[in-house]
């Protein structure tokens, strides 16, 4: 079994993501699409979509985090886009969310969600993390997302 | 200040954590979910997942402030699918799952 690490530097862009959180989502699956990780856009925006109706997106302190288990992935897979508007994913704290990221992990990999999701959150709540994220350049970002996910 | 000791009724990924957030949002206190010497704020959905805690962990919530008695109650009922995990008690003829 092949594992790739779930972020690449294809899955990383500086572009501004549009301010409505679906267009926002559908820019991040552009990501994953563009670096060849997705077997099925359609499957993946639908299991996205149940996953939102279940719950928002929207984390706190400027994080929205996006996410599903899908078929559409062979591998965990996460990708990033950075807002200077924010976007409102309906936030507890009414935060508009400047950070987003994508997490998709496949269907049957329950344990890897959980986890992947734990290990971002656990560097997303260090000021200094969401600083970097917020200011680095690509390379910056890619490292130290990496750093976070490892 | 009010405390009390429970098993998470599931793992706590974004939608438990958002809900446990939405519930404990209304109320005039602070409160925190510790487990496995990490503290979380309850209203942080963030920080309930960076616990990465799992479906049967035990954690200790905590409230403080005038309405400390209430969030606690509001808060365990999401996380803790029935009352604190003191006494397990087997009335399925002592089946191990």
């Amino acid at each position: 079994m092949s594992h790739a690490r779930p972020l690449t530097p294809a899955l990383v862009t500086l572009d501004d993501p549009p301010t409505d959180p679906d267009a926002a989502i559908d820019f991040l699956l552009d990501l994953v699409a563009d670096a060849g990780r997705l077997q099925d856009r359609e499957s993946a925006r639908r299991d996205i979509e149940t996953r939102q109706q279940e719950g928002g997106f929207g984390m706190g302190l400027g994080i929205a985090l996006p996410h599903a288990r899908t078929d559409a992935v062979t591998e965990p897979t996460i990708a990033f886009a950075r807002s200077d508007t924010g976007v409102d994913f309906d936030t507890p704290d009414d935060e508009a969310a400047t950070l987003l990221v994508l997490i998709l992990v496949p269907s049957d990999a329950d344990a890897d969600h959980l986890d992947l999701l734990s290990r971002l959150s656990r560097g997303l709540v260090d000021e200094d993390v969401r600083t970097r994220l917020r200011t680095a350049d690509e390379p910056g970002v890619v490292s130290t997302l990496t750093e976070v996910v490892a | 200040m009010p405390s009390r000791t429970i098993a998470l009724s599931t793992d706590l990924h974004a939608r438990p954590a958002r809900e446990v957030a939405e519930a404990a949002d209304s109320f005039e206190a602070d409160v925190v979910l510790v487990q496995d010497d990490t503290e979380a704020r309850v209203t942080s959905p963030l920080e309930l997942t960076a616990l990465g805690a799992e479906h049967g962990d035990e954690g200790i919530i905590t409230a403080d402030g005038p309405d400390a008695e209430k969030a606690l109650d509001a808060v365990v009922d999401v996380l803790a699918e029935q009352a604190p995990a003191v006494t397990p008690q087997r009335d399925d003829g002592g089946q191990d799952r």
